[in-house]
């Protein structure tokens, strides 16, 4: 034992990250046996411990080598650390005790030994612990760890130390959410993930927990039900990924528009990624708020439009009228032919009352004079109460072929 | 020998250095070869070897050791004693001479190498950019820092113990070069490399001095870099390699040397030369600039066995042979194919470049030429490049592909991937068990035993994961003396206490007896 100076304390405290193991490999030279070095250098590489037994030249070993460095700790992942109490006296100690905290610039969070017993500590023996946490803030975090024993052979004064290890946390993953309000009330999700670790990682979930007002599809997979990422599921320190899910509302919320309008929770994102040997991490975002689209004060919608209309043969579809403003309204409906459509049918009819909320198809009949894509405009609605007129110019577009 | 050059004489003179009773004469090959040069290599091929080219069929079983990594398994080099390697070593070109030493050289060099043999003899002078001129960059020798360590500190009395060979101790010759390397004397090695290079005018401080080559020097330039690139001595390492690009220069072939050689064709550096070459940047923390080595290697290679297959010699041209010297010739380069492929992989794992080591690992696992227990081995590196970028899942999937009894695993193999799966999945104690279980098979494992002490340590037993290397260390020291597990053990000493450094100093006096000059004394982590 080495001699140490009196201040010093009889028990001495180490600490050490934990994060995965690392595996290790040789240098890998191979010649010919008709080289100069002849077999040798081939006999060294096959006698090395770290050399893939059976095909040696092939650097994936399977030595485990034990962490070098303190390495980065991203948001998400377990903060894991081995504490080694060690009596490196020739007497017994009494009473220890070994407390470790996190300190983090919000809060403080007890890791261990807040509730253990003083334990007796003989000549070079240890107290072992592996403490395990996961990060949630962002920053500088502060491990401290405090010992407190009682000396048996000097004065039986309680004594005490503490040291401290300051690390940062950062953040592992940036993620953008974009909207997409479709007609159909359906909501599309867009979710572009950019991996901010120094490595490559492997995004093992990537899920959309929707709140219980919408039905979530991932549209992630192709019609196989691979993964659109490729066969090898990694993401390159730098890169980025977009993940896209399309939110279907309950059937409950589709047919009351302002309850629809006011569905603006969409869900959380839920994110595991793995790196480094299985290290993993897990992160969920703050929910996702959409913005949901303003129709003003009346919200017309196509439906049962036929895929393809043929020139000059008439298209018969319904044209949904939703009142979505906080009065009843008497509506009227005209028809404006322009040079691309005819209407059929008689415009200027009254279609009646409708309340706040509530809506009513209309059959509408209209003739294609033009071929390509054409636009479905010249509905006028008319308020007949206030004499406010609505014009839908966009309402939709068809798709009109040559009769053959 | 008086009519033969210079260059001649002076690889004669190194044979003189290391036996002087070298078989006289050429016998009967000098008027096949009156060209071939003299190396060491001739003390050691038995005269009845010279009839090879009388029947080169017979002779040609082009199967270096170097490719039986991957194409013969239960081979192996291991059985092949020195003097087996050294009786196929001869100067005496045969026909899997030629095959072996065949390259394709760049247009340019093409260009130059076919003025040369157009011109008359002697009236050619090249220019200094067609030499490649390599020199030392090492001035005197390395000196053996284990010993250096022992006696700072264990003091000068811990040195009568140290018995270690120097590059004086042995025969200064490639026999006593294969001594050095076999004892672990690597630095030592590189020393005596160091003189005979000296020899060819290629000693320090020579580099862009032009100088003689031999396929002698080349192989003495090719085990001195292997050496450095083991030791990571990097900074010699770039610059010694250097001089040799990538071994195009028209003085890297033999029809360079028309008087020497005559019209025999090929590389007069090595194919591992060639790949090591390659690999150096890799080592010079330029794995990218490897990587595109790797693959100008790669496409020549594929150009050979293209040229094979339609009938021709490797370099295109027309060659004479028999079906099974061409089948063999293809056997050879197709084993290239292979080595040069798992060196990409391995740089690619350099680059943390997942994606291109599972592409090329899964096409090679799908070539024919694995037998059942390679292709385990291939699939199960998969799963543990999959492992290592995180893919749990997805190496699970590998793992369990192929394999009833995973679920349930019995050998080594298996245990040892399960107990990687376990590890990745943070179930270190089940991991444990598994390494103990291969353990409990294969006793002498050194791998598994250090895989059951890391996963102690995540247990929270820290001593027994101490005891278990330490035992480990007591029953096999040489095998357990390498730098992976000295390094695990010193982290393992470190954190169980302040006072680590005597069990430090007392693996540093074990590795002073029992091990040669290559170890990294770092691996201790002592303070100096």
């Amino acid at each position: 034992m080495e001699a140490k100076p009196k201040s010093e304390h009889l028990l001495a405290l180490k600490v050490m990250r934990l994060t995965r193991p690392t595996l290790a490999t040789p240098v890998i030279v191979s010649c010919d046996s008709t080289d100069l070095p002849g077999n040798t250098l081939n006999n060294e590489l096959k006698n090395d411990n770290t050399s893939l037994q059976g095909m040696e030249t092939l650097a994936v070993g399977q030595f485990m080598m034990l962490p070098q460095s303190f390495g980065n700790i991203y948001l998400g992942e377990i903060f894991s650390s081995y504490l080694c109490v060690h009596n490196g006296s020739s007497q017994l100690v009494k009473d220890v005790m070994v407390k470790a905290d996190l300190q983090t610039s919000s809060q403080r969070i007890p890791l261990s030994g807040h509730n253990g017993m003083p334990k007796e500590l003989g000549p070079d023996n240890t107290v072992d612990e592996v403490i395990h946490h996961e990060v949630k803030e962002i920053g500088t975090h502060i491990l401290v760890c405090e010992v407190t024993y009682t000396p048996t052979v000097s004065e039986p004064v309680p004594l005490s130390f503490r040291k401290f290890f300051k690390f940062q946390v950062v953040k592992p993953l940036d993620v953008k959410t974009k909207f997409y309000n479709a007609e159909s009330d359906d909501v599309y999700l867009e979710a572009q993930i950019q991996n901010q670790t120094a490595g490559p990682i492997c995004l093992e979930k990537v899920a959309l927990e929707s709140s219980h007002l919408f039905n979530v599809t991932t549209l992630n997979t192709n019609l196989q039900g691979e993964s659109i990422y490729g066969r090898v599921n990694l993401l390159d320190s730098g890169s980025s990924r977009q993940y896209l899910y399309c939110l279907t509302p309950q059937p409950s919320l589709t047919k009351d528009p302002k309850m629809m309008h006011n569905a603006t929770n969409i869900g959380k994102l839920d994110i595991v990624w793995r790196s480094n040997l299985g290290e993993r991490g897990r992160l969920q975002t703050s929910q996702l708020q959409r913005m949901a689209p303003d129709f003003g004060d009346l919200r017309v919608t196509m439906k049962e439009i036929p895929p393809i209309a043929y020139l000059e043969e008439p298209v018969n579809f319904k044209c949904r009228i939703v009142n979505t403003s906080e009065r009843s309204m008497d509506i009227m409906l005209g028809l404006e032919s322009n040079k691309s459509i005819a209407w059929c049918g008689v415009s200027e009819t009254v279609i009646g009352t409708l309340k706040s909320g509530a809506s009513c198809d209309i059959p509408l009949c209209l003739i294609p004079l033009d071929t390509g894509l054409v636009t479905v405009s010249g509905l006028k609605l008319v308020d007949t109460f206030l004499k406010r007129v609505y014009d839908h110019d966009d309402l939709a577009q068809i798709f009109v072929h040559q009769v053959d | 020998m008086a009519d033969k050059s210079s260059l001649f004489q002076l690889s004669d003179n190194i044979a003189g250095l290391s036996d002087d009773s070298k078989p006289s004469g050429d016998t009967g090959l000098g008027r096949y070869f009156s060209n071939t040069t003299h190396t060491i290599f001739d003390e050691i091929v038995p005269p009845e070897k010279q009839d090879m080219l009388e029947q080169p069929s017979a002779s040609a079983s082009p199967r270096p050791v170097f490719d039986s990594f991957l194409t013969d398994p239960s081979n192996s080099f291991l059985e092949n004693s020195l003097s087996d390697a050294a009786e196929q070593v001869s100067d005496h070109v045969t026909a899997s001479d030629i095959h072996r030493d065949a390259w394709i050289p760049s247009d340019q060099t093409k260009k130059v190498l076919a003025s040369i043999a157009t011109s008359t003899p002697g009236s050619n002078f090249p220019d200094r950019e067609n030499l490649t001129m390599p020199g030392l960059t090492l001035q005197g020798d390395l000196t053996d820092t284990t010993k250096e360590a022992a006696i700072h500190f264990l003091g000068e009395e811990e040195n009568i113990h140290r018995n270690v060979l120097t590059a004086s101790d042995v025969t200064q010759d490639e026999r006593g070069l294969r001594n050095l390397i076999q004892t672990g004397c690597y630095r030592a090695a590189i020393n005596l490399t160091g003189r005979l290079l000296a020899i060819y005018g290629q000693g320090y401080g020579k580099i862009n001095h032009p100088s003689k080559h031999t396929p002698h020097s080349l192989q003495l330039w090719f085990t001195r870099l292997a050496l450095l690139a083991k030791l990571k001595h990097v900074e010699v390492l770039e610059n010694e390699s250097k001089p040799f690009g990538n071994l195009d220069k028209p003085d890297m072939f033999f029809t360079f040397y028309p008087e020497l050689y005559g019209t025999r064709p090929g590389s007069m550096a090595c194919f591992a030369f060639r790949l090591l070459l390659a690999e150096i940047p890799a080592y010079c923390n330029k794995p990218r600039v490897a990587l595109d080595n790797l693959h100008k290697v790669l496409s020549t290679v594929k150009q050979i066995i293209k040229n094979l297959k339609k009938g021709f010699g490797e370099d295109g041209g027309r060659l004479k042979f028999t079906p099974t010297e061409r089948d063999d010739a293809i056997r050879l380069w197709v084993g290239r194919e292979s080595r040069v492929l798992i060196s990409v992989v391995n740089c690619a794992l350099t680059l943390k470049n997942y994606i291109l080591a599972v592409d090329i690992l899964e096409s090679l696992s799908e070539g024919t030429d694995w037998n059942p227990e390679q292709r385990q081995i291939l699939k199960s590196a998969i799963s543990r490049v999959l492992l290592l970028l995180g893919d749990v899942s997805a190496a699970e999937k590998q793992f369990a592909d192929g394999r009833e009894s995973f679920q349930n695993p019995s050998n080594s193999k298996e245990l040892t991937d399960r107990g990687l799966m376990a590890v990745a999945q943070n179930a270190f104690q089940e991991a444990y068990n598994c390494f103990k279980k291969a353990s409990v098979l294969e006793p002498s494992n050194i791998m598994l035993v250090n895989n059951m002490a890391v996963c102690l340590l995540y247990n929270g037993q820290l001593q027994a994961a101490v005891h278990l290397l330490e035992s480990a260390l007591v029953r096999n020291p040489t095998k357990g003396l390498q730098e992976a597990l000295l390094l695990n053990i010193c982290t393992l000493y470190e954190l169980h206490t302040t006072h680590s450094t005597q069990p430090k100093l007392h693996l540093l006096r074990q590795l002073n007896r029992y091990k040669g000059d290559a170890i990294a004394v770092q691996c201790l982590k002592l303070s100096l």
